[in-house]
This record gives C-alpha cells, structure tokens and sequence, in this order.
C-alpha cells in the first residue's frame, strides 16, 4: 500500500527547483496554442470543446468498427472452416500433453494454426480465439492496429501469451482476484481481466481506478506500444474509473482491457503484468489522501518456432 | 516575432523588447501566474516583474530558450508573491502541491538540506531523463508549474484517471531511486 506521500518530503519541493530548462521547454510545447486569459470562462470552453471533439472521433472510430466486424468476421469464418475442428478440450491426459508441449517452447511443426487447433481441442469461434487448458489460457498476439491492415496470417498467429485463468493475492487487507476472460471483439488480441476487490483494510474507501499493464512501454522510447494505455483514442477502455464507495467488507468489481498492437515485442516487453488500484480515503481533506494497491505476476510469451 | 529577435531587441536597449514579449508570452505569464496566485491583479502586478526582471537580466543573459527561461521566472515570482501575501494559506489557485509548500515556508533551510535537495534535484533530472516525453510534460505540468489534473487533461487529451495513474508511477520510480541514493523521504 502506497500513499501519496512522495511530494510532502519538502526537501522534495525544492528539489523540482532543479528541473533541467529543457524538459519544461519541452512541457511548455502543450501551452503552444493561444492561451486564455485568466479567469476567462474560456478554459471551459475550451475543455469543452476538446470532450466534444474526442466524442466526435470515437463515434466515427466506432462506425468504423461496427463496418469492419462482419467482414473480418466472414474472413475468419473462412479461415475457421479451413483448418481441422478438433475436440473439446477435456481429459487430464490431453491438458497435461499440451502443457508438456507448450511449456517446453518447442512446437515445431510446420503449420502452427494447425498444430495448435489439434493439440488443444477446439479453436473457438472466431469471436472468442482463445485457447483455456487446465488453468492455463493462450492468448494469440495478433498484430492490430485500428489504422493498419489485419493479419491473420499463420505466422501472425505464431506468438501466444500464456496467462493463468486466475490469479489472487491479498495486500494490506485488500484481496485482489483477477480472472481473465476474453468477450466479444473479434479483430484486435486483447487481455481482459476482470478485477475483484475485496476490502478488509478496516476502512471504507472511495475506489478511484484501476488498469492493467505491463512496464515494457517505457522501455522503447514510446515505440513500444503494447498495450492502448498510451493512446488517448482507447483510453475509454483500459481504465475502470468511478467513485464507488467500497465499505470495509465489501467488494467491487471492475474490468480492464489490454490491447495488443503491431508493435508488441515480445523481446523487448516486460514480461510481467500489474495491476494498480488507486482508492480515496473518504473525508481525508484536500487533496483526499490516495491508498494505491498493486499486485505484478508474470505472463509467458510463447513463440512457436 | 521570434525569440532571437526579441532578444535582440533586449541586447539593443530596445524597449520594443517589452511589447513583443508581453505580446507573445503575456498570456502564457498569467497563465502560469495563476497556478500560484489568486487574484488576478496579483497576477498582472506578477507578470510586470517578470518583464522588469527581464530587461534587468537580458543582458548579460542570453537564454537559449527564451520561453522556458520567462516560465522559469514566472514561477519564481509567483511563489514569491505568494509567500509574500500568504496566499497559500487562503487556498489560492494552488490546486497541486500547497499544502506540501506550506511546510517549506515554516521550517526553512541550511546547507545540508539545499545538497540533499540538489541532490535530490539530480535524481529527478535522471528519472525525466527516463520516461517518455508524454510522462515527463506532465510530471512537469503538474509538479512543476502547479497545474490541476484537469487543466492537465484538457491540455494533453488523456483522460483525468489516466493522467494520476502516469503520476502514480512516476512518483513510485522516483521514491525507487530516491532509495538508492539514500535519499530517505
């Protein structure tokens, strides 16, 4: 648990003091456009018509999706029909195959999709393309990005993440369950998780948000886009935000979404997820007084040669 | 105009230096002025010694960017304004870091904390120096010059959850690297 302390240390205060010239040159870039002048209602305005403009874009981003679903759908039924219906997954002697295969990073047939269709039983419908063995749950990493090309070529498909169906830990009283699920976007790979908190702290706190990422987007200079927490345009879907009042004993739930795009790297991601909540402590002052919990757990990226 | 012209002016005594600056960089002053202080008089008188501070300043000096180093003054004024009329205490337009500041004004300083803060100063420098650009305007726009998380938001196009999360993580790693410079806070 992690209060929002940092900046109380007054030695910490000065110190800003210090920040070098370029970086507020470079913060300074954002202030480029005329400003208003103070105590002019037209910073409102402004925000406001920045909200609308946004709106405007993700309904047009939406009309744009909604043209797009049924021919991806079409494409990926075809590509459904062309590879072999395999069995339900079932039995502990098929899971406990697979898991053999899997773990080991040595799949090397010649046709992945295929392999992969026969070793873990049915492919599901397009709109759920995702694999659950035993507790394990593969993720293929499709490369997407809403202004490229689609591929779902076989070799697109080769790169699987591994994540657990459900993970929980408990910290400072506050128990965190993650499930992972995927729902109904057929044409980009995403992690969904939906996200259990269960407090037992003592205290009754105002949950404020929470999201899933990994810390591999800092680690490319921001080409490395794996995940849509930096981009505005699908920040709509990352975040769980409210202001629920979360009585000590109570739970809340809520759910966050990580996109896979056309940069996600394998090789340069960090391959360990977390979590972060941020809760209010009710009537603590202002600024109200922040708890975040966090919990990290590692993914595996598996890549079929 | 441009700021090597302007500054220019300011290097030929040239008064004209005042009005092209006010013209291109008033608003920007009283936009920052206002993260500080209160009132809006406070604020223009601000933004005067910030322009008298100029003419007194440029030359000998021969700042490279011209609109960071007024921003720079700006904020040194404004908190000097603000100390000087006890606005922190009123509550102000000091939506970010007041009430922190407020305790730099009871206690003071000595030699050793100004090096701890320095050094502390180094630390953060390193850790901007880290992040991507996006983290470390708005590090920056908040820490810096005092801006509200919405103000932030209506600037940069992330959303207000967004924009605390990315200063959650921020501060998370400067805490980090503040540890291991032992730097305790």
């Amino acid at each position: 648990m992690k209060k929002d302390t940092v900046f109380e240390d007054k030695r910490l205060l000065e110190a800003i003091d210090h920040i070098d010239r370029k970086y507020i040159s470079e913060a300074l870039e954002y202030y480029d456009e005329v400003l208003p002048v103070v105590g002019s209602p037209e910073r409102d305005k402004r925000a406001t018509r920045r909200s609308i403009k946004y709106a405007l874009a993700l309904a047009a981003c939406l009309v744009l999706f909604s043209a797009v679903i049924p021919v991806v759908g079409y494409v990926m039924g075809r590509l459904g029909a062309l590879t072999p219906g395999g069995t339900p997954v079932g039995g502990d002697s098929e899971s406990e195959t697979a898991g053999e295969v899997i773990e080991s990073n040595s799949i090397t047939e010649p046709d992945p999709y295929v392999e992969t269709t026969e070793m873990f039983g049915e492919i599901y419908p397009v709109v759920e393309d995702t694999w659950h063995l035993s507790e394990w749950k593969y993720i293929p990493i499709k490369a997407f990005w809403y202004y490229e090309p689609i591929d779902f070529s076989p070799e697109a498909m080769k790169t699987y993440v591994k994540l657990p169906l459900e993970y929980e830990e408990t910290v400072d009283g506050m128990t965190i369950k993650v499930e992972f699920f995927q729902d109904t976007y057929p044409i980009f790979s995403y992690i969904q998780a939906r996200i259990t908190y269960v407090n037992n702290t003592g205290s009754s706190l105002r949950f404020q948000n929470a999201d899933l990422h990994t810390a591999g987007y800092f680690a490319a200079g921001g080409e490395l886009y794996c995940g849509c927490y930096e981009s505005p345009d699908f920040d709509f879907i990352t975040h769980a935000d409210s202001t629920t009042l979360v009585e000590n004993g109570q739970s809340h739930v809520v759910e966050v979404i990580y996109l896979f795009t056309n940069s996600f790297d394998p090789s340069k991601t960090d391959h360990t997820y977390h979590i972060d909540a941020c809760f209010y402590v009710p009537d603590s002052g202002i600024p109200p007084e922040v708890m975040t919990f966090s919990i990290s757990f590692p993914i595996e990226v598996l890549k079929h040669e | 105009m441009k700021d090597e012209k302007i500054i220019e002016l300011f290097f030929a005594r040239d008064e004209q230096a005042i009005k092209e600056t006010e013209e291109k960089y008033g608003n920007l002053c009283l936009y920052i002025a206002a993260n500080f202080l209160c009132m809006r008089e406070d604020c223009e008188e601000c933004v005067n010694d910030v322009m008298l501070e100029l003419w007194q300043s440029i030359p000998p000096a021969q700042p490279s960017d011209l609109r960071a180093y007024i921003a720079e003054i700006v904020r040194c004024r404004a908190i000097d304004k603000s100390r000087a009329s006890n606005a922190w205490k009123r509550g102000g337009n000091v939506q970010v870091v007041g009430e922190e500041f407020l305790s730099l004004l009871d206690d003071g300083t000595d030699l050793a904390k100004d090096y701890e803060s320095t050094r502390a100063g180094q630390v953060i420098n390193d850790l901007l120096s880290s992040l991507g650009k996006q983290e470390r305007a708005v590090f920056v726009m908040r820490y810096w010059m005092s801006e509200s998380i919405g103000n932030i938001s209506a600037r940069t196009g992330f959303s207000e959850g967004k924009i605390k999360m990315m200063l959650m993580r921020t501060r998370k790693k400067l805490e980090e690297r503040l540890g291991k410079e032992g730097i305790t806070v």
